[in-house]
């Protein structure tokens, strides 16, 4: 009782009714009853993702070490094609291919979806019909948006040539040639995701309490000062889990590189699940495809994690 | 209606120790005030109650029932928080009556309940409002509203009033001390305004850094402050702390600084002797400013020179330097005093307190 | 790989029809009543599914035999064939290409047709297929789709543009193809000359007679060894790219592709262009305000060759009924189906009973220049991996970005590779 000088702190009444083991003990069945409870909700979603979602990634882990297995008998061949993924140049190609998508096209759309965000968190008025537009994208099936593009960017009838060659331009030819392609690859998703972003970033913004920003102002802070050192900064900790949603995308990149390009020119814009893609239906190199694919979610696995425990070392620092 | 009972309640939060050992018995029916500086642990006490935090040790009774192992939800406690938790996207009635139709409260019997809680804070005209339409004040009213509607065992009002302007403060304490005769519901009442303490509790408990410093009656508390804590925190300006020594001389105590001494009478100060023989060396000297007065340099009393004068209206305030103290003393408004007087400071030592080297009051009757 | 076959009408083909029927009719009294055939094609033209709810109508009616079916596009086609014939519910009939009949087939995906096909009760059929082109499709013995139609190439050229700049003859030649190209062009209005190089575009397909020309193959003859980093393939691919990057009579990469040269062609802008033959038809039809023809592909060096794939009709191998599926095949394999298909579609039959160029002289020529320089694909489960690594390298190397040599030595790396598993 050192300490406390309350009347009555050595009293009868102050006394615990429970020795330190039954205290755990009971405190251990609470605990226990609290997540049975939590259990018994996760349990209809657990057994949905054994069966969706741990049992195909099993076997893709299995046929990974096999050949055939979908079509055609399968016959176990160890690390082959772990190893033959790991030589493969073209594989080389495609990782890097996505890394620099994945690092330009993530870097453009969230540039660009903070800044429009906080430009219709500022101006309300017509905001509902720039979100509507902006969402718009995301709403067309992913080959009909590719398809729209298809018809933008064709370098003789494209409307961008179009436009460049009424004010007499030559036209850019943005699938035929590297690093156009990709790029052109790039614009693709960035428009198709920007609405998502925006609005993401959007209720982001929202968050950040009007007084903060109004205490920047009084504070002598201009618009894009407040915007960098107070709208940004309080976005971060939501910055950091929309990497990791925006790399799991992106590190999947498939069909607009399927629609424009097919991997090309000279496979300028050949990505990681175009090559799986290929090696799985094309040539029915299904323990390559499998590899690869364990291969990819392995690194997106990694790049999660990484993510996650930056995320949790800045906020044990900032508590 | 319930008594509520700490025992050695403590929570940790990792390295944070936010509730220290705490033991508290609050009556069926009290109005208990806890008092204490800004994280000194106050809403932890109150969310440990209720639930929402569970307990590192210790254990909580309501009713003589052992609630460590029960939901928030099953503890049938309500909690007015200090930010009101108002569902922003309901309107007033239906924030008020919330707890009811959970609690699947037949209609017409919502209705009239609802009614009379409005009725009872006043909020009657503004039950189809949104939250954001009301002012502080109103919000206050309807997170009272929504507390009492359903009559629960106890009542956990996190500083409710400390977002309202004075003069509402003021009424709506007298309104809340009312509501509490009416209802009689047990009700542990967090606030760290003192005056507010002082008013609405029949007792207070004072805390720091998570510890309880001392339980009792308004009255009792300030004329005699458990710690120094207490001693300083309570009152203002607080009471005035001397440093000095505690010594026995020829079996005769004394409290002996520069310049100064004090006879030590066990009997006068109401010390028991062991206590003295505890705490001989450094001590501190406590004494409220209005029982410290002004006299001639030549005149008993510890001597000091005039720095400030401070008029107030209905009373003069004079700041004394001391040494390496300044010591503020309560005269009545048309008091004689000029700056750069040298002067005593004198005051009857029945209503002075002697604190040991470790903070405590040596005054027996003080649980130590 | 190149056969020479003569051609010669059967004047019985109508009383050929009549036994064909007859067959089909009989098939009707085996118990095929209540059967349901899954039926599955890539299209060769937008309008084939109306077109083959007709066709099949007479087959249904006498056999009993209901047939559902369903259109697979082209670029889906690999994805959408694994994963049904992974399946149980397999689609019992396919249209196969030389590309992916063995593909498929060597993995258990086929019946095999061969005692059906050389079967007594076929032999009158089996007769008008020449052994030239059911050899390019048999795979070790087994024959796992009957030949349908064989796919050819043919240049289109614009007779207003050439007689513009003077020239009377349509080239036949490489070098007489530059000369013309270079002669018509006026870049970017008017283009000499187009071919599809990319993956996308199936630029293998237009390129491969070229290569046979030069005197060189992607693969030995006994798939043994890959042959794509050698001399006559070098040549071969830098002809192509040579049109593109040196001589410019051909667009760059990416500014047109197949689709967009042939609105080039059909706009007047575009003097040669190598497509399909069934383009005729759509022009005939569309009327194209300038005079036009088309002329077997240019040989080089000496050599000129008509280059193909063949489309078969495959029984799947987990289908329930058999039977009922190879009454089906020799249905859409029989002469009247071909000549109503091809009519059509414009492609030229597998079997030498059947013309259906219907009176047009130019598909007639067509017709004349398969017969006379056939170079039929050979079919092989690693062809389409094959064709896949030549085609990557030639459209690498005409971004005029690779050096010929450096795409095709990749290609052949890769292409050993793939010869080496097993
Ligand atoms: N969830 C938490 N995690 C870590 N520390 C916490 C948490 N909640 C409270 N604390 C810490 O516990 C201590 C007591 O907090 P508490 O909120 O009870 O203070 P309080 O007395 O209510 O203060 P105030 O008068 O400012 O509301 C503080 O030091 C606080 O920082
Ligand atoms: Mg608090």
């Amino acid at each position: 009782m050192e300490g406390s000088v309350a009347a009555g702190a050595a009293e009868e009444w102050a006394e615990l009714t429970l020795s330190p083991r039954q205290y755990r003990q009971r405190a251990r069945r609470y605990r226990a009853r609290t997540s049975r409870r939590a259990i018994g909700f996760l349990a209809p979603y657990t057994a949905i993702w054994a069966v969706f979602l741990a049992f195909p990634v099993g076997w893709g882990v299995w046929l990974s070490f096999n050949t055939g297995g979908i079509l055609g008998t399968r016959q176990f061949v160890g690390f082959e094609n772990w190893t033959r993924a790991w030589g493969d140049t073209e594989i080389r190609t495609a990782v890097r291919n996505t890394a620099v998508y994945m690092v330009i096209a993530i870097a453009v759309v969230f540039g660009l979806a903070i800044f429009l965000a906080s430009l219709l968190n500022k101006h309300r008025r017509g905001s509902n019909f720039f979100k509507l537009a902006l969402y718009f994208p995301l709403l067309a099936p992913p080959i009909l948006g590719a398809m729209m593009w298809f018809f933008m960017v064709h370098f003789d009838f494209g409307v961008l040539n179009l436009i460049l060659r009424q004010f007499g331009g030559a036209g850019i030819n943005y699938l035929g040639e590297n690093p156009n392609a990709l790029l052109t690859i790039v614009a693709v998703e960035v428009w198709r995701g920007l609405g998502f972003w925006v609005l993401f970033y959007l209720a982001g913004i929202q968050a950040v309490p009007e007084e903060l920003l109004a205490a920047g102002r009084i504070d002598g802070a201009k618009a894009w000062r407040r915007f960098a050192r107070i709208t940004v900064p309080t976005l971060r900790p939501l910055l950091l889990f929309a990497l990791v949603v925006a790399i799991i995308f992106n590190a999947q990149l498939f069909d607009s590189v399927q629609v424009l390009t097919e991997g090309g020119p000279a496979l300028g814009t050949a990505t990681v699940v175009w090559f799986i893609f290929k090696r799985m239906f094309a040539f029915q190199d299904t323990g390559l495809a499998f590899a690869t694919s364990v291969g990819l979610l392995l690194v997106i696995l990694a790049a999660t994690l990484l993510s996650f425990w930056a995320l949790a070392k800045r906020q044990a620092r900032e508590a | 209606m319930a008594e509520v009972i700490l025992r050695q309640l403590t929570k940790r939060f990792g390295a944070t120790t936010a509730v220290d050992d705490v033991s508290l018995r609050i009556p069926d029916g009290e109005l208990l005030v806890l008092l204490g500086p800004s994280g000194c642990g106050k809403s932890t006490i109150l969310r440990l109650i209720s639930g929402l935090e569970d307990a590192t040790s210790g254990e909580i009774a309501i009713d003589g029932e052992l609630v460590n192992f029960k939901d928030p939800t099953e503890r049938n406690v309500a909690m007015v928080f200090q930010n009101y938790a108002l569902y922003p996207h309901m309107s007033v009635s239906k924030n008020i009556a919330f707890p009811l139709e959970t609690a699947r409260m037949p209609k017409p019997k919502v209705r009239d309940a609802v009614a009379r809680a409005a009725e009872m804070l006043e909020i009657g005209d503004l039950l189809g409002r949104l939250p954001e339409q009301l002012s502080g004040g109103q919000r206050q009213r309807v997170a009272l509203a929504r507390a009492i509607v359903r009559q629960p065992l106890v009542f956990l009002m996190d500083e409710p009033l400390s977002n309202l302007d004075a003069q509402l403060r003021v009424q709506t304490r007298l309104e809340l001390t009312a509501l509490h005769e009416r209802l009689g519901i047990t009700t542990v009442y967090v606030t760290h305004d003192q005056v507010e303490a002082m008013t609405m509790g029949r007792r207070i408990a004072v805390m720091q850094s998570g510890r309880l410093q001392q339980v009792g009656a308004p009255v009792d508390v300030y004329r005699t402050p458990a710690t120094t804590f207490v001693a300083t925190f309570m009152g203002a300006p607080p009471m005035n702390l001397i440093d000095g020594e505690l010594r026995a001389d020829d079996g005769r105590w004394q409290f002996v600084r520069e310049g100064y001494s004090l006879d030590v009478d066990p009997a006068v100060m109401g010390i028991e002797p062991a206590a003295l023989q505890q705490s001989a060396g450094p001590v501190r000297l406590g004494v409220r400013p209005e029982h410290l007065t002004l006299a001639e340099p030549a005149a008993a009393g510890i001597p000091g020179i005039v720095q400030f004068l401070e008029p107030v209206g209905s009373d003069l305030f004079v700041s004394v330097g001391v040494g390496e103290h300044r010591v503020q003393v309560r005269m009545p408004p048309d008091a004689k005093a000029e700056r750069e007087d040298a002067v005593r400071v004198s005051f009857d030592p029945a209503r002075s307190h002697i604190f040991g080297s470790d903070d405590r009051n040596l005054r027996a009757g003080l649980a130590r | 790989m190149k056969i020479f076959r003569s051609r010669s009408l059967s004047v019985g083909a109508a009383i050929l029809m009549v036994f064909a029927l007859v067959a089909a009719a009989c098939g009707g009294d085996d118990g095929f009543e209540g059967v349901t055939l899954k039926f599955a094609k890539a299209p060769h033209g937008e309008d084939e599914a109306d077109n083959m709810a007709q066709w099949l109508a007479s087959f249904q009616e006498e056999t009993g035999i209901t047939v559902e079916h369903t259109i697979v596009p082209w670029d889906e086609l690999e994805a959408t064939y694994t994963a049904n014939f992974a399946g149980n519910d397999v689609y019992d009939v396919t249209y196969q290409t030389s590309t992916h009949l063995t593909l498929f087939g060597e993995l258990g995906a086929f019946s095999d047709v061969t005692s059906r096909f050389n079967g007594d009760d076929y032999s009158t059929d089996r007769s008008h297929f020449p052994d030239s082109i059911v050899n390019a499709s048999v795979y070790k013995d087994n024959l796992y789709g009957v030949p349908f139609i064989i796919g050819t190439i043919a240049m289109y050229a614009n007779l207003d543009l050439m007689a513009e700049a003077g020239i009377t003859e349509i080239p036949a030649t490489g070098e007489e193809l530059v000369a013309a190209a270079k002669a018509i062009q006026n870049p970017p209005d008017v283009w000499g000359f187009y071919t599809p190089t990319t993956v996308a575009d199936f630029g293998w397909y237009f390129n491969l007679q070229n290569v046979h020309n030069f005197g060189g193959d992607i693969v030995s003859d006994d798939f043994e060894s890959a042959t794509i980093d050698s001399g006559p393939v070098r040549n071969a691919t830098q002809y192509a790219v040579d049109l593109i990057c040196t001589h410019e009579v051909q667009p760059r990469l990416g500014q047109y592709d197949r689709e967009g040269a042939i609105e080039l062609f059909k706009a007047g802008k575009l003097a040669f262009l190598l497509d399909e033959p069934s383009r005729v038809a759509v022009f005939e039809e569309e009327g194209l305000p300038f005079d036009w023809d088309i002329a077997q592909p240019v040989g080089n060096n000496g050599n000129i060759s008509q280059f193909s794939t063949t489309g078969h009709w495959s029984i799947a191998a987990k289908s329930e009924n058999q039977d009922a599926a190879w009454e089906l095949v020799k249905f859409l394999s029989s002469a009247d189906f071909s000549q109503t298909y091809n009519e059509r579609y414009a492609f030229v039959p597998a079997r030498d009973d059947v013309d259906s160029t219907g009176g047009n002289e130019k598909l007639a020529r067509n017709f004349e220049w398969a017969m006379t320089t056939w170079d039929g694909l050979v079919t092989h489960p690693k062809i389409n991996g094959l064709l896949d690594e030549y085609v990557k390298a030639l459209e690498a190397a005409t971004t005029c970005d690779t050096p010929v040599a450096e795409a095709l030595a990749e290609a052949q790396a890769r292409a050993e590779d793939l010869l080496a598993r097993g």
